[in-house]
Order: structure tokens, then sequence, then C-alpha cells
């Protein structure tokens, strides 16, 4: 598919083009004549890629000064003499020659532009400013907006997935618009939400993802929807009633023109303190000069979940609970009759929609773009909805040679109702089955109904049908900026972005007949965000083969998080959704948090003779989180690089187009790790307002930490830049280590100083990596083409530096992870599940002296004093080896599309399998089909131990209260798994109708018109037994991740579109 | 030329369009350092988290339980046998949370220590008496940290290990920068430097009527704490000193007749005042908050009778027509009433645990007084007439002690100790009072090395064995 084809803008590049141009369309110019006749030739110059006219192709006769520009037709006429040679050059295709001799004046050329692979001379977006590629210094992937425009992702963080060398991207589940996890070269810092990269929008910082801004949390007041009652089990993780957002989905990704994501120290330290865990610039695409471009596209599709649980029916139901009760001891007969499949009465075949239309258009002085968009993708979970409404608007003026401007507005507004489907779909799988949804008089039944044990309240078709919820956001963002350009090689420029979220969560239950649930939550979020750039730019080539391209600049950024949150319960009608109407109101939340930045910064990248590069950048960050005296800090950065193609010993070698190497050192901060206001000390009113003898009672909320200094990363890049054969294969290797200094995470003080836990300075760590891209055109034939792309990179982390006592280091409260030196952040820290005695039904643990026992190790605690001897760190959720690879093979107008990610060496809890194994509750819920298999008498092999054994301590006497199932435990290794997977992301096989005919048929109107099919996560490979490899529990945390707790599984999607170019 | 001096007016204009102040950003919701103590208002609120961290460190982790429920006065379930027995592991929950609670008062009112001189504007005397106030509490808390932790503290051990003296506030905690345990004889000099330093600036009476004065910081329950502290460090005479500078202020304290009176019923959990009787005391059934409640402190316990109760034997020692055995035990509510056939005390008998706790009351200032002089001066007329004061309140039946009826010094001193024994029970002394006076706890033989509590293993372990463990461990 083409979409805009909008070439990148080299600077000098198109100031030439400006030059020679001129105004207007087809244009002949003449220089003199030479004394021999010329003839007149016409001819026809189309792309290579889709066979469309190019139109502002320069033809030039070669050894003279004439030339011409084609038209929009692509037509062109030139005088040459019959000996002469055409040169045919367009920014984004090769240039070809083509002799005259061979034609007759009166035949029309038709001349076909490769496209050009070589694209060493375009120019790439680097952060406050512009760089020729074959300058780059700096470890940058780019990604195009075809790479983008070929997945169905409804956000384009995952629509890039597997797309760059060293980005991770973790999509935490399928519920629409939920947070993605961008990891950037290995985790970046122990802050569970600071491993998320600096995303800028053209120029502008955006609210990037992260769990603090963008969770909505409805913990309702009555009781969970969801959850463990009753019984206990030990060390479950129930979810939390709560939903991340992501917010790049407010972006249309159909807008996007480019993304670099900078990865290396020198890419990233222009931005400083944010620079740490990468940054991803977006470039939106903007108009051209030329022939309004009208773009539209609709697809239809069908989406279902990847999978589905194989659980128990009815009668399976009753005899697996009969009997376990019945090896208690204790008579509890379950037969109710019905056999009600809950996941199915839940989740239908969704339909999907998107459409989107866009026009670009300019004159010499203005240029514009502008465009719309409507996605419709529910969720599969019944009457959970999303819906995205976007437009945008950049305009670009240049009202003089001095003076240019631009402004850039877009609006989106998301509408998300699939705010509970997690909780339902939970709730579905683990309802028992041989309960009906709905009584005989045609209410919905809520409780245990016949059985002896089970939920009491809970019916998730109810709850998809009569509850409701909402998250409706709007992203406002705004930029516009003035350059000045007093002489060709200096610009100065101001840019001003204002960027304004609000976020509107409400949930709304209804009045169960236990008299649970009848309450609300509302909350609304509202982020305003003001950024100015002020910048110098100095793009000059001096004699001697000086080639300078420097930038200082200044920054300001101010940040201002307003949340509100209140909650009602009992309603006097369940009609009724204002929480104004309840009779019990609180207040859950009312702050607004600020931040402010300064910031200066310089750049000078520096070639020499087109062989050797230089470059130097410095940050000064001083920000309003900083404690007053650690408030500016400094952010150098410096790197080399050879152009060894230049150089002469390789001249010879026709084939290689370019070879560069090149290295930096640099270093950049993090402040997401600290809170707002720097460290100084907090007080805050008792919150049960309390007051000793008459005084109201003023407490310490956080102590002074004057001490605290900032996380510092010191990152080392090496990488060699390949093009051969003109560009029909390249390759990028990148070595990196990363070194974070001073990690902050919340820890262990001296009791006797008055505080149990204070953030930080703990350790260092170390992040070191190889990556590789390769891009190829295995063939290239005039029919046939198959071009193949691939990138992997390694990830190796290593805990350098602890102080603090790795045993209760913070992060084992909320993922049970685990921290020491010599090994990786973030390990999963288990007790050690040796499987099931065959001859007795227990399950075996090991003793941590490499003897087992049928004593479960987390109920030794009144024997040793500490249980975590038992355990031992079983490495951790983040692989060792990821990437992608992408295929495309093109016959005529068809073309066939493959999209592979793939990710080897992570580890995940199934706790979905833990859930689905957990019968010693009261709750009674309904299990996997592998419980099928327990246990039955000495001599059985078999993973699943007898109903009652050892590993399930019950107190005497009692079959419902105090039991502690240590088999289903989240803590043991019994469901660690390894989460390797290949996965088919997309798949698409597309027709473009041949350009020539559409011209003739349609006499120009319709310019490209091609239709296609497309399924997403058709395939997947993997040895993980749950459903989805691809899911967090946790949201965007990259650090907790590698947890499945029936987390809704991504969809796989079927699609049917069109796209037209008018 | 021209151009060029555009731009760098441009240049100029640009690069000094923004400025540092924009940085300067105070949280909202939240007052930082300088604006709480800036104004009396904000320090003495600060001053009020002292108290209530004191509070919470006498009534949680069954700290003040603790002087009672190891004594022959309790008898108890085996949930306390490990305290009993001098068994509590240094992992052991208590011993970690009175740690915990004691220095975190010790931190914030170290806080409101240093932080007054640097921001105060407010009258000098005001500020001399918060950082007094505050100087109380920091004593008050150490002196109950050498009883549970101190190893020999009570036996006169002044080369001991005690505790680590972490006199300014928190400010960071770097690796390694561990202050290590002073000895016991450093840790009562300190509180005595504390007492002595604050006694000039604390008022007789605060300004916020009696409830203030008898559960803030006085002149009077300065000396009276000094008068305990010198008891435990056996200086009798500076005790016996300090114990009648309270006394003498008898229009501020004077024994309550009526034992009702000084431990009113309060079936509903209503405010009750504190009679002239209490030198120091915990308010805490005026702490309702409408919201929650606080945490359920020892009077919980007292009143389900589920864990502890009066030994028979302890009630069966007191004289017949003792008041506080015939008024003070009780068999308890007929509701929630575990064990109908023992005793408790009424000393705490709110249902939800709301009742005042007594620290310092004038009775426990008359008796060191009259054992601090006893064992000074012999027999002697003071002594015994505060002896009287005490036990004729209570067994009003009883003939008065004369000095004919004490054959020498330790008779008087072992009948005041009785009395002593009687008249503070179930309020956190007598643990303590045996082990100074070398007499046998609960468990008879524990060894001396176990009648302290272990130090928490974290703070071993955090400070690589800087901090040491107490020798008994």
């Amino acid at each position: 598919m083409h979409n805009y084809k909008y070439p990148f803008y080299p600077l000098f590049l198109s100031l030439w083009l400006c030059l020679i141009i001129g105004p207007g369309l087809p244009v002949a110019s003449f220089a003199q004549a030479d004394s021999l006749p010329v003839k007149k030739f016409t001819g026809i110059v189309r792309s290579g890629k889709d066979g469309a006219p190019v139109a502002g192709a320069s033809v030039k006769v070669k050894g003279s000064a004439r030339f011409t520009i084609t038209d929009e037709k692509g037509s062109f006429f030139v005088l040459a003499r019959p000996g002469d040679t055409l040169e045919i050059t367009s920014v984004g295709f090769a240039s070809i020659t083509c002799p005259c001799s061979s034609v007759d004046r009166n035949t029309l050329l038709r001349l076909t532009l490769p496209e050009d692979y070589q694209r060493q001379n375009e120019a790439i977006v680097i952060g406050y400013g512009n760089e020729r590629k074959r300058n780059i210094t700096g470890a940058i992937s780019s990604i195009s907006a075809e790479e983008i425009g070929s997945s169905s992702a409804i956000s384009f963080d995952n629509a890039i997935m597997g797309k760059a060398a060293g980005v991770q991207i973790l999509p935490s589940s399928g519920v629409p618009g939920s947070a993605t996890g961008i990891t950037i070269r290995g985790l970046s810092t122990l802050n569970a939400d600071g491993s998320q990269p600096l995303i800028v929008i053209d120029g502008l910082p955006i609210y990037g993802s992260g769990q603090n801004l963008n969770t909505s949390t409805f913990n309702n007041s009555t009781s969970p929807l969801i959850g463990f009652g009753g019984t206990n089990v030990s060390d479950n993780l129930t979810p939390a009633q709560k939903f991340e957002n992501d917010p790049l989905s407010s972006i249309n990704p159909a807008d996007i023109e480019s993304i670099e994501i900078l990865k290396d120290a020198y890419a990233t330290a222009i931005y400083g303190s944010r620079g740490s865990a990468g940054v991803i610039l977006i470039t939106t695409k903007k108009g051209s000069k030329g022939k309004a471009q009208f773009n539209a596209r609709y697809s239809a599709g069908a989406l279902q979940p990847i999978g589905k649980y194989s659980l128990l029916n009815g009668p399976q139901y009753n005899a697996i609970y009969t009997e376990y009760y019945k090896e208690l001891g204790e008579n509890a007969v379950f037969n109710s009759t019905a056999n009600t499949d809950w996941i199915k009465a839940v989740t239908h075949t969704a339909f999907t929609q998107q459409a989107d239309a866009s026009l670009a258009a300019g004159g010499d002085k203005t240029q514009y773009f502008i465009s719309s968009s409507y996605t419709d993708q529910p969720s599969y979970v019944i009457r959970n909805g999303y819906k995205r409404y976007t437009g945008r608007m950049n305009i670009s003026l240049q009202p003089s040679t001095y003076l240019s401007a631009g402004a850039g507005m877009s609006l989106s507004y998301t509408d998300n109702t699939a705010l509970n489907a997690p909780a339902i779909y939970r709730t579905a799988i683990l309802k028992a089955p041989n309960l009906p949804i709905t009584n005989p008089d045609g209410t919905f039944a809520y409780g245990k109904g016949a059985n002896p044990h089970g939920a009491t309240d809970v019916n998730p078709v109810a709850d998809a049908t009569l509850n409701t919820n909402s998250l409706r956001t709007t992203e406002q963002t705004g930029n516009a900026f003035v350059q000045y350009k007093p002489v060709t090689w200096i610009a100065l420029r101001t840019e001003l972005g204002v960027e304004l979220n609000t976020g509107e969560a409400y949930t709304r239950r209804v009045k169960r007949p236990s008299g649970f649930g009848d309450d609300a939550v509302q909350t609304s979020t509202q982020n305003r965000k003001i950024v100015i750039n002020n910048t110098l730019s100095f793009l000059h080539t001096l004699n001697g083969g000086h080639y300078i391209n420097a930038v200082i600049g200044q920054s300001f950024e101010r940040s201002s998080e307003t949340i509100n949150s209140i909650g009602g319960y009992t309603f006097f009608s369940d009609q009724i959704r204002s929480i104004d109407a309840a009779r019990n109101k609180y207040i859950i939340d009312a702050l607004t948090q600020k931040w402010a930045m300064v910031s200066y910064f310089g750049r000078l990248n520096y070639e020499y003779r087109g062989r050797y590069l230089a470059g130097i950048t410095q940050r000064v960050d001083g920000s309003s989180k900083f404690g007053a005296n650690r408030r500016y800090v400094s952010f150098p950065s410096f790197s080399i690089g050879w152009r060894i193609s230049r150089e002469k010993f390789l001249a010879d070698y026709k084939w290689i187009d370019d070879i560069k190497l090149r290295a930096s050192l640099g270093f950049t901060g993090n402040n997401n790790s600290t809170s707002y206001y720097g460290s100084q000390g907090q007080y805050l009113l008792n919150s049960n307002n309390l007051s000793y003898a008459g005084i109201p009672i003023l407490q310490i909320q956080q102590p002074d930490n004057p001490n605290l200094k900032w996380e510092r990363t010191r990152s080392i890049d090496a990488g060699l830049d390949i093009s051969l054969w003109n560009g029909r294969f390249s390759a990028t290797v990148d070595y990196y280590r990363r070194r974070v200094n001073n990690m902050v995470l919340s820890s262990a003080v001296p009791l006797y100083q008055g505080w149990s836990r204070q953030p930080q300075n703990i350790g260092d760590m170390v992040n070191e990596g190889l990556e590789l891209l390769v891009r190829a055109q295995v063939i290239r034939k005039k029919y046939f083409s198959w071009s193949v792309n691939f990138n992997a990179a390694t990830n190796h982390n290593k805990i350098l530096r602890l102080t603090a006592n790795t045993a209760e280091v913070g992060l084992a409260s909320d993922a049970f992870k685990y921290l020491k030196v010599g090994g990786p952040v973030g390990q999963f820290f288990l007790y050690d599940w040796k499987g099931v005695d065959p001859m007795t039904g227990n399950p075996l643990w090991g003793d941590g002296k490499g003897g087992t026992s049928i004593i479960p190790p987390a109920s030794r605690y009144l024997e040793v004093p500490d249980v975590n001897v038992f355990r031992q760190p079983y490495g951790t959720s983040l692989p060792h080896l990821y990437g992608g690879m992408g295929h495309t093979v093109s016959y005529k107008g068809w073309q066939l599309d493959a999209f592979f990610s793939f990710s080897l060496g992570g580890k995940m809890i199934n706790g979905s399998r833990a859930a689905l194994l957990t019968y010693a509750t009261e709750n009674a819920n309904n299990l996997d089909t592998r419980i099928l298999n327990y246990w039955l008498v000495p001599g059985h092999e078999t993973d699943i131990p007898r109903l009652a054994n050892r590993s399930i301590t019950i107190p005497n006497g009692s079959t419902t209260t105090s039991i502690y199932d240590y088999t289903t435990s989240r803590t043991n290794s019994r469901f660690l798994e390894n989460a390797s997977y290949l996965r088919m992301r997309t798949l698409t096989l597309s027709y473009s109708l041949p350009a020539v005919l559409l011209q003739k048929t349609t006499h120009g109107v319709i310019r490209s018109l091609q239709t296609f099919v497309r399924g997403t996560n058709l395939l997947t490979v993997t040895g993980y037994s749950g459903l989805d490899p691809e899911v967090n529990a946790f949201g965007s945390s990259a650090i907790q991740s590698g947890y499945d707790e029936l987390t809704m599984p991504q969809n796989k999607l079927y699609q049917f579109g069109f796209n037209i170019g008018l | 030329m021209k151009k060029l001096m555009y731009i760098s007016a441009l240049a100029a204009w640009w690069f000094t369009s923004s400025c540092n102040h924009q940085l300067e950003l105070a949280p909202e919701n939240t007052l930082v350092d300088r604006e709480v103590f800036n104004t009396q208002g904000g320090a003495e609120q600060a001053l009020a988290e002292g108290y209530y961290d004191l509070l919470r460190a006498v009534m949680d982790n069954d700290a003040y339980i603790y002087g009672d429920v190891t004594t022959p006065e309790l008898l108890h379930t085996v949930y306390y046998d490990t305290y009993d027995l001098g068994q509590a592991s240094p992992t052991d929950p208590s011993v970690v949370g009175i740690w915990t609670n004691y220095f975190q008062a010790v931190n914030t009112v170290n806080n409101v220590i240093s932080k007054i001189p640097l921001y105060a504007k407010f009258p000098a005397a005001t500020r001399d008496q918060f950082i007094a106030e505050a100087k109380f509490i920091r004593a008050y808390a150490y002196l109950d940290l050498l009883k549970f932790y101190g190893d020999g503290a009570l036996s006169g051990k002044t080369d001991g290990l005690g505790l680590p003296l972490q006199l300014t506030p928190f400010a960071g905690y770097h690796t390694g920068q561990i202050i290590p345990r002073s000895t016991n004889g450093e840790v009562y000099a300190q509180i005595i430097k504390d007492l002595t330093e604050a006694l000039p600036s604390l008022p007789d009476r605060q300004t916020g009527g009696d409830l203030s004065t008898r559960s803030r910081a006085t002149k009077g329950s300065a000396n009276a704490l000094l008068a305990r502290a010198y008891l435990y460090m056996r200086r009798y005479e500076n005790a016996a000193a300090a114990a009648k500078l309270v006394i003498d202020k008898t229009d501020i304290y004077s024994p309550t007749t009526d034992l009702y009176q000084l431990f009113p019923p309060d079936p509903g959990g209503t405010a009750q005042t504190l009679t002239p009787e209490y030198v120091f005391a915990l308010p805490v059934s005026q702490m309702v908050s409408s919201s929650t409640s606080i945490s359920y402190g020892p009077g919980y316990g007292y009143y389900l009778k589920n864990n502890y109760w009066i030994n028979p034997a302890f009630a069966n020692s007191f004289e017949t027509g003792d008041k506080r055995v015939s008024q003070l035990m009780y068999k308890g509510d007929t509701i929630y009433n575990y064990q109908p056939a023992y005793l408790t005390t009424f000393k705490f008998n709110n249902p939800n645990g709301r009742d005042n706790i007594s620290l310092i009351r004038l009775a426990e200032v008359m008796l060191t007084r009259a054992e601090a002089l006893a064992r000074t001066e012999g027999v002697n007329d003071a002594s015994i007439a505060l002896l009287n004061t005490v036990k004729n309140r209570s067994v009003t039946s009883a003939t008065p002690y004369v000095s004919g009826d004490f054959s020498d010094a330790n008779t008087l001193v072992a009948t005041i100790l009785r009395q002593r024994d009687f008249e503070l029970a179930f309020e956190s002394h007598h643990r303590y009072d045996l082990i100074r006076t070398d007499r046998p706890l609960h468990t008879p033989d524990l060894p001396a090395d176990r009648k302290v509590l272990p130090i928490p293993q974290s703070e071993i372990d955090i400070s690589a064995g800087v901090i040491k463990q107490n020798t008994g461990y």
C-alpha cells in the first residue's frame, strides 16, 4: 500500500530544489543553444514502486545546463541532441540516466525511477533539529509511515512492535486502549514506571505511558467484584480494580510520518534528565507543494480472543468438588444440573471498523495537511466498546526567504467502555459452570445456587449487562513555531507547544440482591503542559571540507496534573447515575501537582571531508523535582564516526555504498524515579483528624532526604552501518553498555533513625547488549520482488552494587521480585516445587539443602526465622533475545506482507493456571480440565496432586476457614513457565490497481486504489501453556512484568479494507 | 553588521525568557518544614505528633502490657509465653514494633528541637517551651527504651549496652552511617540532661487548661520523670529531691480520694477528665475522631480477658477491704466475658479500650520519694507519711504506719515496695520494679541477661554488627 509518500527533506536538498525549481508547473528553461541542432524529446516519469506518475522530477541533459521539471502527470519535454544523456533525479528515488540516442524524437520516453534505497542523504529528526543520515553518529532506529501502516493496531506503540532493534514493546492485555510497556535497551531503573521512554511529538514532550498518570482506579466501597474471599490462598495476586490507559492510543497512527527511536546516549543526552530510558520522536505528516493529495482508508473486520481456556463443564465440576469435600470428610454434594459456558456467554465476535482520510496540499508559500479518523474496535467481551475520533491539522508557511512558520493542532477523543472487561472476563472464567445465568423468573442468578460452597455474589453476565463503566479521554495538542533565517546558514527558531489531556472515568454498579454493589466512582483527571523551545542553529559547509551542524537552545516546560475523584453508594434507584444523588458520598482524591523544568542545551556535529565525524552535546536541566541544592544537573555526550567507504582503499569497490563506524559515550538521567517537589520534608494533618489535648496532629508525611542523589546513566555505544549494492543490502550492528548508577529505591534504614524505609541510592546496574538490523532486497525484478528485514537484540542485565538488604527489597511486596548483586534485576524468587510424589499424591518441595520434603516451605515460618531461605532466584520476565522479521513479496500489483516478532528467554508466572487449579477456597471456582488428571492411586504419575493433600493445610475441624493452599501460590516454581514465542503479528495481502489503468479509466480522478485483507495475531508458536505469552497483569511496568492472572489475551483480528488516493 | 546585532538581540531575548523562580514549586496538599515551623500553631501541631507518637509507642505492640504480663500480677495464654520466658526472637513483631515506634517518637521530637530554631517566628518563650516539651518526650521515650532494651539498665549496670543516641532529626540515610549503642550510663545521662535543660522553660500549668497540664509536659511531669529516672539509676537522693518538687505543688497535684473518679467507669467511651492526681497521662478517651478510632490500646485486652487476666494469687495478697481489690478488680463484662471466673482491672473498663492511660500518677511520685528517702535516710517520718497517704486512701480501715512498725530501713523499703506493687498494678511498672529491686519475675529463674528484649535483628544486619545484640541473645 502506498499512503502518502512524503520524502524526508534534507535541508540542503530542499534548498537546492527551491533554488532551481522556482515556481510553476512544466517549465523548460534553456541555456544558450548549442551549435548542433537539438530535438524535442517527450516522456513520462513513473515511480518504480507503484507506477504512479512522479511530479517534480528533474530531467537534466547531461553535460549541458538544459533541464526541465516533470508536471503533475509525470510528463516532460526537453530539447536535446540524439547523442545526449538524460539524467532524472527526484527526492526519494535513485537517479537514473538514459541515452537519448536510442529513442526517436517522436517516441514517448517511459522512464521508471527506482526507489532510493540509499538514503544516506536523507535528513532524520534527532531532537531540536535534523541531521543527514550519513552523519548520524548515535544509535537511532527509524520507522517509516509504511511500516506503521502495515499494522492494524489502534495505537502506534503496538504497531511498531518488533520493528526496531532493542526496543521491546510489551502489551499488557487484550483490553482495547490498555497500557503498553516500552523498554529500550533493558530496564533503566528500579522504579515501576521509570523504564518508559520520553515521547516527543513534533518537538512537544507529551505525557507518556506509566501507571502513575494513566491509571483509573475504581475501587468501589462495599465489596470487591473479584477476589478470594472466605478462605485464604496464600500469596495470591488479586488484580486490583484499576485500568491503566495507554495515552499513546490517542494518536492516530495514520498521521505519523516517521518515528525515530533514540537509543544511545549521544542521541538521548540532548533530552538530559529524561533521556535515560530512551526517547521516541514522532513526526507527523505535513503538507507538500504540488497537487493536492487526498487519501482515504477504510477497513472492517472481526475480532476474537486469541485463545480460550479449557474449563470443566457442569457435570465435571460437580464431580471434582464433590470428591474434594468427600476427601476432606465433609458431606458436601455438588449436584446442580445446569451446564453454562460462562465464557461463551460473555464473549462474542466483535465487529470493528476503521476509517481515516487526509488531505495534503500546498502552494509555494503555504502547505497544509488535514486529517481525521474514526476507529471502532470493541473488546470481545460483550457490551465493552472502544471508539476513537481524531483530527489533525498541520500548516507550514514560508512568507519570505527569511521567515517561515508553522502550526499543528490535533484533537482526539476516546470513548473506552471496556474498563470492566477484565473483571467480567475473569469472573466468567471462575464462575461455577453448574449454575444458570438467570433464575426461572428471568432475573439474574447471582448466588451459589444449590452448591454447598461457592461465590455468593457473582454473575458476570449481569455485570456486563447492568453495570456501566467508561473512560472518556480527550487529548489536545497544539504547537506553533516561527523561524527566522537572517542568512542561509543560521536559523533562529521559537516553538511553543501546549498539551491538554482530560480523562473522565466513571463506574457504576447496580444493587445486587445481596445488597452489594449500588455504588459509583467518578474520577476526572486533567494534565496540562506548556513547552517553549528557543533554538539557534547553524548549518554550514566551510572551505576545506568542514561541515558543521550545530544548535544551541533553551527550553522551558511546565506541567500541572490534577485529579479529582469522588465516590458514592446507596442510590435510590439503579437508574440514577449522578453521584450527587447517592445517599453516601465521599471524596477519594482532590489534588493538583506541578513540576517545571528549565533547560539549556547545545549540540555540535562536525564532518571533515565527508569521512570523519565527531559530535558533542550537552544539556543542563533544572527541575522543580530536584531539591534546591541539586537543582541543576548536566548531561554531556560525545561521539565519533568514520565513513570507511569514503577512504581511498575502498574506492574501487563500487558495490559498497556506505560503511560507517561510530562510537558514543554519554550521560543521561531519569527523573521518573523521584516524587514531585524533590525530597523536602512534608507534613500533613493526621488522616483521622485526631488531635492531642486539643491540638491537631500534624504528621510528617515524608522526611527531608537531602542526601538523595539523582540516578545517572552512563552509556557507551559502538555501531557499524553498512549499505551495499546500491541499497539492496543494509545492516546496522550496535553494541551497547548502559551503566545506571545510584538507582533509587525505597529501602530500609536503621529503625532507630525513626523511619523504616526511605528512597535511597541503593545500587548500580548494567545493561549490555547487541543489536542487529538487516534489510535486504533478495529479489528485485521488474514485476517481482522479495524483500526481507530482520532485527534482533540481546540484553543482559546485571546488578553491580546493592547496599540494601536483599531479602527485603521493596519489589517483593508487589510482584515477588528479587534483587541480588550479580544477578539481573527483578528475578522471580520462588519456592522449589518438585512435582507430585507418585506414591502418596502429595506435592514435594525442595528443602533448600538438596532434599525434598512434603511440608510446604512457606508454612515453616515457626521453625525458621526467615522462610525465604527456601526460595531461589529463577530468572526474569525480560527476554534475552527479541526482535522481529518482515517479508514483503510483490508481483505486479499484488503484495504480500508478513511480519513476525519473537522473544526468547523471558519467564512468566502462569497465574491463570494457578487460579484454575485453585479449588480449596470457599468460592469453589471453575477449574481447568487439567485438574481431571489429579492423583488417584499410588504409582499414578501426574503433575496434579491428590485433591486433599499435605500442602493444603486445613485447621482441625474446619473445611471452610483458614485453609491455606500452598500448591497454587504464585510464589512457587510450579507455575513459572518459559514465555518465549514467535508470533505472526500481521499477514496482509493487497492488490493495487495499475496507475496507468486508473489514469485511463478515471481520467486522473483516482490516483491510486488498493484493496487488502489482513490478519493480525493469526499464529503463535510458544511453549507457554496459557493463552497469550504477551500479557502483563501489572500494566505497563516492565520491571513488574511476567504475570498472567487470567489477564485478557490479545485479539485475533481479520480485516478487509481499501485505500484510495485522489 | 546590523544583521548580527539583530541576531544578538534576538538571541539574548530568547535565552533570558525564563528564569529560575519558575522552579520553586511547593506542594499544595502538604506543608514543608519552613511553613510548619514558621508559626506557633504549626510548630505546636508538629509537637502534638510527638505526643501522639509517644502514645502509639506506649499503646501498640503490647509495650504497656509487657510491664505486667511478665510478672506474677497476671496470668496469660501461651501467646505471651515467649515474652514471659525471655525467649522473644530478634525478629518478633513486638520486639521490632516497640523499638520502631519509640524511635519514631524520638525522631519526631528531634525534628521539633532542631527546626524551631531554624524557622520559628514566634515569641522566644513559646519556642523554648515547645523545645522543652520535645525534650521531655525524648527523655520519656529513652527511659522506656532503656527498660525494654538496655542490657542491665535496671540492675545498675551503667556500662551495659544501652541505645543508639539519635539526637538529630532524620536527614537521609547513608549506608554505614550508624550510631552504635551508647552505654546505659550515657543514655541515663542524656535523659537527665534533656529533663534538666527542659525544666526552666516548662510551665507549671499548660495554657490549654487542666487537660493540657496533665497530658503535656510541665515542670511537674519533668520532675516526676526525673525522679523515676534517678530511682532506676539508684541515685536515691536525687530521686527524693525531684519527687519533692512535684509533691510540693499541692495546688496542682493532689491525691484523688475516690478511686472511681481516678478510674471513671466509661462504658460509652466518652471523654473523661484527668483528676489532679495525674501528673502525665495519655488522654485516649478524649481522642475520638469522626472518621475512625485510634487503635485498641492495652485496655481492650484487659476488657476481653481473652489473653491475660489477674492472677488470683496476686488479688488474694491484698489486705482485706482494700478498695483496689473491691472497687478496681471485677469479673468484667457479661457480654464479651471469655473467662467469667477470672478477674480483671477496672483501670481499663471501656469495651473499646478508650480509657485514658496513666503514665505518671502522684501516687508513684510519692512512693518514689518514700522509697528513696528510706534508702538514704533509713526509717523516717516523711517516708511513712507518704506511704500512709497512698495506702489509706484504698485501705481506709487500716491503722496508719508509725516509725515503730519498722525495725530497719529494709523493712520500710519492703513495705513501700509492696504498696507500690498494689498501687501501680497494671500500670506498666511492676516488671521494672521487680528487676531493679532484684525480685523474681513471673518466670522465677530467668537469667538476668534475659530480662531485656533482644535488639531487632534488622538493626544488627543493616549496621553490619556495629549495633550489637544484647549479651543474653
